[in-house]
């Protein structure tokens, strides 16, 4: 082994060398900067190897969680009931909100699903670093895992709430109709806009702490923006201001994506119909962008993390 | 590791919007970002199996040093490079999360640190065993003793089977005991072929643990190589130090000089009969307890001696037969101190005074991972039959 001595300095017999400090620099060289880009295609390739993190991340954040509750996990199938009874209760009165021939339970409970993945990922993994320095000082595997966790735990609950949507369908006598196999579709494209959006934030909420306040603000506010309780096609005419009986999918698909979603799920497995397939492309192109942009951002600033945090 | 530098943002000041938009102001009219530099061009090239002890004072870098290293951190400038898996215990229970039971959390910091589920299982009994925690294992660890925590910590740590080992102060936390054990198992790791760096305060377990060692003041490598010399360096730098901070007396005792030499005059030698020679200044006369104290590196005596006398005004010289004196081959620190004996007050303080060199045989280097207190020579016979 060898301690090797890059400066000028004194070598003494025995292989000691000592270094005097005033000849340093006051910086490095120019060029001898760290640069950190990792293309995001190996960044991926990096995140996949070393998956089992994240799953040992989402299993002992869901153990924690649940063990010091009576219920366990049980509150993870009762908080979603709890919602939708609340919904059904007030809502179901308003009739512009009603589709012909589907209960508005279900209605409601499709939105509110869809809606419940997206801010609860969001939620938690937008918090997911700045809640676990302790480990991010010490490990050294790929900082995504942390918000990937979070997403994957949100999908074990989101999985969970399938349980009260079957009974529910079962006690209205609803069967799901073929169009459900589409369902992996719109799936991914959830996925990507949750990941952009909750990646993006998460570095950003490292160096921005008031972000973490901003982030409650936005999931309570996208709960009425985003149609869960309400049908896409109210967007199809829009009169207000100078606008009449304008179409505003559109615009609205590209700034969320989880409009045509959403609606899609509406569309397929309670109507039998087919998506709205040019909304649902622009919801496509737009999830991808928020991905590559979220997480291109997520890997500038990851540099950061551990000095900041 | 190659001429890494590292920095840290120096202005960090209040997170308000105001302090905020006056520091994107001060930005925008081109004035610089102030930095704090914590690694100057630090160079350190370790073979696998190798093992070096980081030393320097708090603050110095030595454990932003081990956060590069092991790719938490991102260094400003140079490249790090380093091959196998990497194992950090920069802090005892760092990763061990309180809610879960011990056994949950052990699965858990394995698969973090990229170990199978099967791989983990194969160790999990000499973790437990290791750690003493048996009959605690499915308990919730914030039910733990703090003492079952560090020793959960080290265990996981310390039996994953890591290519690079890296360890920072932990040692400090737990009983003399634990301790001990720790650094066989370090020792053990090691003789396994992980390559271990090892930041600690606690000098003695760098010369245990480390065959080199790399010391860091503020920012900058001052000395790096063998263990043994690199940490003579330091120990004459922390008396240096020692002796600049101890609080001066104006209207008490002054030293003008201290001189230890063999009886017969030359070098002091191991084992043999040494005189020390103080020459004192005082302007009352009185009646005083001197006690003088002999160190090497640490502010902590090897041993003390002490005996009342009266003194008189003026200057005059103390001497002091230290009969076969006890320390090896060796540079050292004498310290002084003289106290009133009927209010206990200090007419000298309790500082370094002076250093001088012993001459003889050198210190006997103890087997790997075996902790030497002080240096003390003994003249011993073997006899075998």
């Amino acid at each position: 082994m060898v301690i090797e001595a890059g400066d000028v300095g004194g070598t003494k017999p025995g292989g000691l060398r000592l270094f005097d400090p005033s000849t340093l620099p006051d910086s490095p060289p120019p060029g001898s900067f760290y640069k950190h880009r990792v293309p995001l295609l190996t960044a991926i390739r990096r995140v996949f190897a070393r998956r089992e993190v994240i799953f040992a991340l989402a299993e002992r954040d869901v153990r924690a969680s649940y063990k010091q509750a009576a219920l366990g996990m049980g509150w993870a199938l009762l908080s979603p009931v709890i919602q939708i009874l609340l919904f059904t209760l007030i809502f179901s009165k308003v009739k512009a909100f009603h589709v012909n021939g589907v209960p508005y339970a279900l209605y409601a409970y499709v939105g509110l699903m869809c809606w419940s993945y997206f801010s609860g990922a969001f939620s938690s993994g937008g918090s997911s670093i700045i809640g676990s320095i302790a480990l991010l000082n010490k490990t050294q595997f790929p900082r995504e895992c942390f918000p990937l966790a979070q997403m994957l735990e949100q999908s074990l609950y989101t999985f969970i709430s399938l349980i009260p949507l079957g009974i529910l369908m079962a006690y209205l006598g609803f069967l799901p109709h073929i169009q459900v196999l589409y369902a992996p579709l719109f799936i991914v494209i959830e996925l990507m806009f949750a990941a952009g959006l909750t990646l993006g934030f998460s570095s950003l909420v490292v160096y921005v702490r008031d972000l973490s306040q901003v982030s409650s603000i936005i999931t309570s506010l996208g709960l009425f923006a985003t149609p869960v309780i309400w049908p896409f096609g109210k967007l199809s005419s829009v009169t207000w201001g100078p606008l009449h009986h304008a179409d505003m999918r559109p615009y609205y698909s590209f700034f969320n994506p989880l409009g045509p979603v959403i609606d899609s799920f509406r569309r397929t497995f309670l109507q039998g119909l087919s998506p709205d397939w040019p909304l649902l492309g622009i919801a496509a192109v737009s999830a991808f962008l928020y991905f590559i942009i979220g997480y291109s951002l997520f890997k500038r600033l990851e540099v950061g993390f551990a000095d900041i945090s | 590791m190659e001429n890494v530098w590292k920095r840290f943002r120096a202005d960090r000041g209040k997170p308000r919007l105001n302090d905020q938009l006056a520091k994107i102001g001060g930005r925008l009219r081109g004035k610089e970002r102030e930095w704090r530099w914590v690694l100057k061009d630090v160079n350190l090239d370790v073979e696998p199996g190798g093992t070096v002890g980081l030393i320097g004072i708090n603050g110095s870098g030595k454990s932003t040093l081990l956060k590069v290293i092991s790719h938490t951190m991102y260094q400003t400038a140079g490249r790090c490079e380093t091959f196998g898996r990497i194992g950090a215990l920069l802090e005892v229970k760092g990763g061990i999360h309180p809610l879960l039971s011990g056994r949950e959390n052990i699965y858990m910091y394995g698969t973090i640190l990229g170990l199978t589920r099967k791989q983990i299982a194969a160790r999990f009994d000499a973790i437990v065993e290791f750690a003493e925690v048996s009959e605690a294992i499915d308990r919730q660890v914030k039910y733990y003793s703090s003492g079952m925590q560090v020793r959960l910590g080290f265990a996981i740590a310390s039996h994953l089977d890591v290519d690079i080992l890296l360890i920072d102060e932990v040692l400090a936390v737990g009983d003399a005991n634990f301790q001990q054990k720790c650094l066989r198992r370090i020792s053990e790791v090691v003789a396994e072929g992980t390559t271990l760096l090892f930041v600690s305060h606690d000098l003695a377990a760098v010369e245990a643990t480390c065959d080199q060692a790399l010391w860091l003041t503020e920012a900058v490598v001052r000395a790096a190589g063998p263990t043994g010399e690199v940490l003579a360096q330091y120990r004459g730098s922390i008396e240096e130090n020692a002796a600049l901070v101890a609080p001066a007396d104006e209207k008490g005792m002054r030293v003008l000089k201290v001189e230890v030499t063999g009886l017969g005059g030359g070098p002091a030698t191991s084992a043999h009969d040494a005189q020390a020679r103080l020459v004192l200044s005082t302007p009352d006369a009185g009646r005083a307890e001197f006690v003088i104290g002999i160190s090497q590196g640490t502010a902590m005596p090897i041993f003390v001696i002490r005996h009342e006398m009266s003194y008189p005004a003026g200057d005059f010289e103390l001497r002091c037969t230290l009969q076969s004196l006890p320390v090896p081959r060796g540079h050292y620190s004498m310290w002084l101190a003289s106290i009133d004996p009927r209010d206990r007050r200090p007419h000298h303080a309790w500082q370094p005074v002076g250093s001088f060199d012993v001459f003889g045989p050198g210190t006997v280097r103890p087997p790997q991972g075996v902790l030497v207190l002080s240096p003390v020579y003994v003249e011993a016979s073997w006899d075998l039959s």
